[in-house]
């Protein structure tokens, strides 16, 4: 295997000679800092708010009685809502947003149709207060991961159309023609969205088809959702950010070819491990195309191993979130891999495993690499060298990593717990409840660390904001005022 | 990878590879099922709920019930959900025929309700299970459900529906008894009752022709050929 990555076209780290008349970097970030300020920082307060509704999911199981008069706050309306903050306000939201920037950086070119956005993002919260409004007041559709109602799907689905419009027009106007692998993913991600969100919301929400088969598009909607959908923004960023936080060009661009239509053409299938209900041939592809998912999984993560190999990178917050993030990943394809084995898919089905693994997603891949991102993107946008409380940011960083892996770690734990209990008959069911106790406790104290390392983000955005907006009352421009500012 | 149009065609066929074969040709093989009859007992399943029973189900959904209960008996080679009792077949397809939604559930914080209409057939059990569930099952994890009860003082004498509360009572002069909501969860836990033998899960011991009093022996061993239809509400 030799590098190409000398003579890869466009790599964050070797940037090309960009004809003159291509606006600056500051240019570049300046046309789309608004919409970038109401994405990212929307999305850090979803994110609050949905491991807040964790915690509380999970505490009542623990109290079960707690709040138990409010049919608002109970735990079927609570898990619900916690996913849709977390999947549809931030990881979706962030995840738009940090494509913007990235295709502006990537691109070279300022972003196209920048009112447009605004007014998605404007739609986009819109419709996600909608549907947690929806499903706590009792109008869930009942589908998982697709839980509101038929009427507010099209709000996401139009939003969604309209920023993949913006981003499409920009890489279509880029001074450099060359397109990096960070491109290629937002690329999947921007058309994934509205294809599944359409097909299923008009399929199960607006004229379902038969109950048989309902189960089998909700598994195929909410599969493809995280690892088509969310993943491969998060693997832009991982993509964009190893090189250049390590200051090494990427490592293979035929390696990154082989990890990005593997994981496309394969990640689509997985998901069909309920064992009853669906047709069994099925559940049996589907678990053979999760094994081969570990070719592309390789491909990526040796691509970015032998990248980091030799670096000896500025240590910051953005690259520890940046390869807890990509640690993350290789992790949740390997426990994939392994729950897709029958024996061991039939000790783990419907067991805390499950949460487990949803959480490795969310918030180990997803949150870790979107919140990575954000920390590098909104002091830059703001004309900040960096973040006004280091401390705060350290916290934060700790926070975000010692919660995701108390919470993936408490729930398998509880997972394989329950999950030796169910195997066996002659343990009564609520036995094999009581044992998740102890692992469920650790993932509540997991979310309450992500959640304070939200509040300590956010308490730093504030300062941030009040340090711009009082430095602008001043007299000087947001972009151009601190020329210290690390490109 | 340089050209946005080759990107696009080769994700958009990396979509309709999956869109065809994971959707459009499981709805072409079981999306247009119709209810089994079954060719020596007449019987016809699934039949659609009865009205409460799907008004039970509209409860069901809209407090989530499916996010810790689910509805789907594994074979006994995939697990022990038959050794538990929670179902004499594995559940398949053609369970969820008339349900919209159909919620066959991901997690199993509560045990499965595939069979529960039949493993526990009185509705006061349910009801004060539903009020508190640790009068009935102590050390649950189930949430009460207080608001699908109303709070009534005891006039001369009780009421015939009010609920066994336990230790959990409403306090002396007061009584609990189920609101509209809670009778039509009920109807629909009742209806859930996945029991009959259907073509894609034969009766694996079928009733013989002979009489049972000439073979001394039960004659299929189940009380699926010989149940109601399955999915009338018990009253």
């Amino acid at each position: 295997m030799t590098s190409t990555a000398t003579t890869a076209p466009v790599s964050p780290v070797h940037a090309p000679e960009v004809r003159s008349a291509a606006p600056s970097v500051a240019e570049v970030e300046a046309s789309a800092a608004l919409p970038l300020f109401l994405l990212l920082v929307s999305a850090v307060k979803w994110l609050f708010l949905g491991s807040f509704f964790g915690w509380l999911t999970f505490v009542k199981l623990h109290l079960p009685a707690l709040l138990s008069g409010t049919p608002a706050l109970t735990y079927g309306r609570t898990e619900p809502v916690m996913w849709i903050c977390l999947l549809y306000g931030f990881c979706l939201q962030a995840g738009f947003g940090a494509a913007i920037w990235l295709t502006c950086r990537l691109s070279r070119s300022l972003l196209y149709n920048r009112s447009l956005v605004i007014l998605s993002a404007v739609l986009w919260n819109i419709a996600v207060l909608a549907a947690v409004i929806a499903v706590l007041s009792g109008n869930s559709s009942g589908f998982p991961r697709l839980e509101f109602p038929g009427t507010i799907a099209p709000l996401f689905i139009a939003s969604a159309v309209l920023i993949g419009i913006s981003i499409l027009q920009t890489l279509h106007n880029r001074v450099e023609r060359a397109l990096y692998v960070s491109s290629w993913f937002i690329f999947a991600a921007i058309c994934w969205f509205p294809w599944i969100l359409s097909t299923s919301s008009y399929f199960l929400l607006v004229n379902p088809l038969r109950g048989s088969v309902q189960p089998v598009l909700n598994l195929w909607y909410a599969n493809n959702l995280t690892t088509l959908c969310i993943a491969p923004f998060a693997l832009a960023v991982i993509f964009y950010f190893i090189p250049k936080l390590t200051e090494r060009p990427l490592y293979s661009r035929s390696l990154a070819v082989l990890g990005f239509w593997g994981y496309v053409l394969l990640a689509s299938w997985g998901g069909f491990d309920l064992s009853a209900g669906i047709p069994r041939w099925l559940v049996s592809v589907s678990a053979v195309m999760t094994i081969f998912l570990i070719v592309p999984g390789l491909a990526i993560g040796l691509n970015w191993r032998a990248t980091f190999s030799g670096a000896n990178p500025r240590k910051s917050v953005e690259l520890g979130l940046i390869k807890f993030a990509a640690g993350a990943f290789i992790l949740s394809i390997l426990a994939g891999v392994l729950t897709a084995l029958p024996a061991v898919r039939n000790f783990v089905a419907y067991t805390h495993l499950g949460y487990a693994l949803a959480y490795l997603g969310t918030f180990g891949v997803g949150a870790a690499a979107f919140l990575g991102a954000t920390h590098h993107i909104l002091p830059r946008l703001l004309g900040e060298a960096d973040w006004p409380s280091v401390r705060l940011s350290k916290w934060h960083y700790l926070g975000t990593t010692v919660g995701t892996a108390l919470i993936v770690g408490g729930f398998a734990i509880a997972g394989l717990m329950q999950g030796t209990a169910l195997a066996d008959a002659s343990v009564p069911f609520i036995t094999s409840v009581k044992r998740t106790s102890p692992g469920v406790g650790i993932a509540i104290l997991g979310f309450l660390f992500f959640s304070a390392g939200q509040v300590m983000l956010l308490l730093n955005i504030s300062t941030l904001f009040w340090r711009c907006c009082a430095s602008c009352c001043c007299g000087s421009g947001p972009v151009s005022r601190n020329s210290e500012v690390r490109r | 990878m340089n050209h946005g149009p080759f990107l696009f065609l080769g994700l958009f066929a990396a979509f309709a590879w999956s869109w065809f074969s994971l959707v459009l040709k499981p709805q072409k093989e079981i999306g247009s099922l119709e209810p089994d009859k079954n060719a020596v007992t007449g019987e016809v399943y699934p039949l659609n709920r009865a009205g409460a029973a799907q008004q039970g189900r509209e409860i069901y959904r809209a407090n989530g019930c499916a996010a810790c209960h689910t509805q789907q008996v594994r074979a006994r080679e995939s697990g022990s959900d038959m050794d538990r009792g929670w179902g004499i077949r594995p559940t398949v397809s053609r369970d969820f025929l008339f349900d919209n939604p159909a919620m066959p559930g991901t997690f199993r914080i509560g045990p499965d309700l595939a069979n529960v209409g039949d493993r526990q057939r009185d509705p006061k059990w349910h009801f004060s299970h539903l009020y508190n569930p640790r009068i009935k099952s102590p050390g649950s994890s189930m949430p009460p459900y207080p608001y699908l009860f109303e709070k009534h003082k005891t006039g001369v004498s009780p009421s015939p529906d009010a609920v066994e509360t336990g230790t959990y009572g409403p306090g002396e002069g007061y009584e609990i008894v189920p609101s509209d909501a809670a009778r039509a969860l009920v109807d629909y836990m009742m209806s859930l009752r996945a029991n009959s033998y259907i073509f894609e899960v034969p009766n694996p011991n079928p009733p013989t022709n002979a009489p049972a009093a000439d073979t001394n022996a039960p004659a299929g061993g189940t009380n699926n050929t010989t149940a109601p239809a399955t999915n009338a509400p018990t009253k």
